[in-house]
């Protein structure tokens, strides 16, 4: 018994031993849970920090991000595609749903539009593709959102787990509407421009510093009759001659930086070994380092040019040769022409002298001619006055007698009679003065010459004019030179010239006043012939002569009448105070003598009368 | 008393006829006109005139003419002539010489003292 109630004692205390281990080892379990649980805790709180900084980042990131299981559902969906894409109320809604159920619902909510919504449409099933070739692929995706065109650049990736076992699809993509569209403008514009250099019908062609073709455009082609391919890699220089090469190059040495274009003209050697002409302009294009790159250079044929312009030169070159020849030509004609210009200056100058002398001839005449003129018309005048004497004098003469006949009758009634009758036959006195002026005009050649002092005719004829001197209050101062030569006069005429005289001086001092009478013998001088005498040819110089001077400071004459107041009936009277006779008959009477008389305004006023005997 | 003839011959037959009775008005004379020179002598034959006053410048007959006519005439020879005369002209200086002559227009008191002298002498 004892044995086995030891043994059952020794079990007790191996139990609690036990018992006591394993409480020990349930505490320390229970710390490590604690301690687990703590970790556990704090690993959530990371996982979870962790969750909401990829959600933050996700939503913030502009790019389109997403998964989808095998079944192409979404299992995430970041914010960009569900507002840009999806038009998802938030990222949880897609979650279990496939895209094409968010593009029929937008397309249910535009009936009548069907461009609102066709994104994908015309895509291929990226996901199937990606999820077949368990590769990451990038894809174009386009199609109307919301009735706008979108274009996505997409990058699909199959998605594992960590066991390596696919479990779906990722993908990420970015909108590139604005960049598709910027390239497709870039495409046409590309397209356009390559159109314009392939159909230019200039020649285009680029080619490196060496002369190596990089490019040549069709009309290139066309015109040396090669292909593109052929020509390009060639050097461009084999197409020209060779000795004009080097100037060519020499014409790439201007170009730099600053100075990129340059334009040339070569010959070059067509296929079938024509040589034509070409123009070309070359501008140069360099790096951003300003290192050479390339040229581009544009270019046609000049050939037709260049013959209208050798032509030309040909023309220009005989032109000038004519020009010359005609040059010299017209300079020997010139130099003949300056002799003959010469002799005609000489010819000219002979002939102005004898124009001068012809000249001088020609106022000789023209002095002989108005002398004749005036004879001419004195000798007319003369006639004239005959015969109006006559016609004139028988009538009056009727007249006179009966105004006498009436006059012896009494008008008892009318004592006006007697006065018209008075001024009638003073009247017909007036006539009567004026014809007998007329015929003592005439009467030119009734000259009786005596030996006669000029000085007792001037005396005798201021007696003659002395009442109507006194009359007007008129003073004569005589100088009259005591030892005057005695020459051959004709009494009567001459005192009818002095009368005629001092008539007029009378009418030109109204208010009286003073005249002077002067007398003097002289010796003539040229200078008297020229200028203080009218030169009639009847003095010469050296002659002595005998002035007889009547000076007035009456009115004067005006200077455009002077010349006229020897002319018959020039008269500056008033009708009925003379006949314009006196100076014309005195002339006459001056003339007849072999003298001369002459009239010239004085400076002070007044006329200076001057009668010149021949002695 | 018997009172003086006198022909006047004168062309100007307003003259004439106005001298005519400017002279007859004096009682001192009878007078004849003749307008033409052409009858001159022929009226002064028929009238036999103590004085002629002739006209020098006539349209027919000039005075000068008729003067020669006159003194060609036996019976008129001794006529004395007065030329009364608007105008001598040189050619009729030789025929009018000697003769007394007086100029036209004239005063009859001229005309008149002229005749006289002329028949006193």
């Amino acid at each position: 018994m004892m044995t086995s109630q030891t043994t059952t004692n020794e079990q007790l205390v191996r139990e609690v031993e036990t018992l006591r281990t394993r409480i020990a080892e349930l505490e320390n379990i229970e710390d490590e849970y604690r301690t687990m649980t703590e970790a556990l805790k704090k690993s959530e709180k990371r996982y979870r920090d962790l969750y909401r900084m990829m959600r933050l980042m996700c939503d913030n990131v502009p790019d389109f991000i997403w998964a989808k299981d095998l079944e192409k559902r979404f299992i995430f969906t970041n914010k960009a595609i569900c507002e840009k894409l999806l038009n998802a109320h938030n990222t949880d809604e897609p979650i279990g749903k496939t895209d094409m159920c968010f593009a029929e619902r937008e397309r249910e909510s535009h009936p009548g539009n069907s461009d609102w919504h066709t994104f994908g449409e015309i895509c291929r099933d990226s996901d199937s593709v990606v999820m077949k070739s368990r590769k990451s692929e990038r894809f174009d995706e386009f199609g109307n959102v919301k009735g706008q065109f979108l274009y996505l650049d997409v990058y699909k990736a199959p998605f594992w787990n960590d066991e390596g076992e696919m479990i779906g699809t990722v993908g990420c993509g970015r909108e590139v509407t604005r960049e598709r569209g910027i390239e497709e403008e870039l495409k046409k514009s590309e397209k356009r421009y390559r159109a314009i250099v392939e159909d230019q019908t200039e020649m285009i062609c680029r080619f490196l510093p060496n002369g190596t073709l990089t490019f040549v455009n069709n009309a290139y082609c066309r015109y040396f009759d090669m292909k593109q391919e052929d020509l390009i890699g060639q050097n461009f220089m084999t197409l020209i001659p060779e000795e004009d090469q080097d100037a060519v190059f020499q014409k790439f040495n201007f170009l730099t930086p600053e100075n990129r274009v340059v334009t040339y003209e070569h010959r070059v050697i067509m296929p079938n070994r024509d040589i034509r002409w070409m123009s070309w302009t070359d501008q140069a294009i360099y790096d951003d380092r300003n290192q050479l790159i390339e040229y581009q250079s544009v270019g046609w044929d000049i050939t037709e040019r260049k013959k209208i312009e050798e032509e030309l030169q040909t023309t220009k070159n005989e032109l000038e040769q004519q020009v010359r020849d005609r040059t010299l030509e017209l300079s020997l004609k010139n130099t003949q022409l300056m002799r003959e210009i010469d002799e005609r200056r000489q010819a000219q100058k002979d002939l102005q002298e004898a124009f001068s002398s012809l000249a001088t001839t020609h106022e000789d005449l023209q002095e002989a001619q108005l002398q004749l003129i005036q004879s001419a018309k004195m000798e007319s005048v003369g006639i004239l006055a005959a015969g109006i004497a006559h016609e004139v004098k028988n009538p009056l003469a009727t007249i006179l007698m009966g105004i006498e006949y009436m006059s012896d009758l009494s008008y008892p009634d009318d004592t006006n009679v007697q006065y018209i009758l008075q001024d009638m036959e003073g009247a017909v006195t007036r006539a009567d003065t004026i014809v007998r002026g007329l015929l003592d005009f005439s009467s030119k050649s009734y000259i009786e010459y005596e030996a006669l002092q000029l000085n007792d005719i001037v005396m005798r004829s201021i007696n003659l004019v002395k009442h109507e001197m006194d009359k007007k209050n008129i003073r004569v101062k005589k100088d009259l030179y005591r030892n005057l030569s005695v020459i051959q006069l004709d009494e009567d005429r001459i005192c009818q010239v002095f009368v005629n005289v001092f008539l007029n001086s009378i009418q030109a001092l109204p208010e009286g006043g003073t005249m002077i009478i002067r007398t003097y013998e002289k010796q003539l001088t040229g200078n008297d012939i020229h200028e203080t005498y009218v030169n009639n040819g009847v003095f010469t110089p050296g002659e002595r002569v005998i002035v007889a001077e009547l000076e007035d400071m009456g009115t004067g004459i005006p200077d455009e009448q002077i010349t006229h107041v020897f002319d018959p009936f020039f008269t500056t009277k008033p009708i009925g105070e003379g006949t314009g006779l006196g100076l014309t008959v005195s002339r006459n009477i001056m003339e007849s003598h072999g003298g001369q008389i002459d009239i010239m305004n004085r400076e002070e006023g007044g006329v200076k009368i001057t009668a010149v005997f021949k002695m | 008393m018997a009172k003086t003839r006198i022909l006047i011959v004168d062309d100007e037959k307003s003259f004439t006829r106005i001298a005519k009775i400017n002279l007859e008005r004096t009682g001192k004379y009878r007078v004849r006109e003749e307008n033409k020179g052409s009858r001159a002598l022929a009226t002064a034959q028929e009238f036999n005139p103590h004085i002629i006053l002739l006209d020098i410048i006539m349209p027919d007959v000039g005075g000068g003419d008729v003067a020669d006519q006159i003194k060609g005439d036996p019976k008129l020879k001794d006529v004395p002539i007065v030329f009364v005369t608007a105008l001598i002209k040189k050619t009729e200086e030789r025929t009018i010489s000697g003769s007394s002559y007086i100029a036209k227009p004239v005063k009859l008191q001229a005309l008149i003292a002229c005749i006289e002298k002329t028949l006193k002498n």
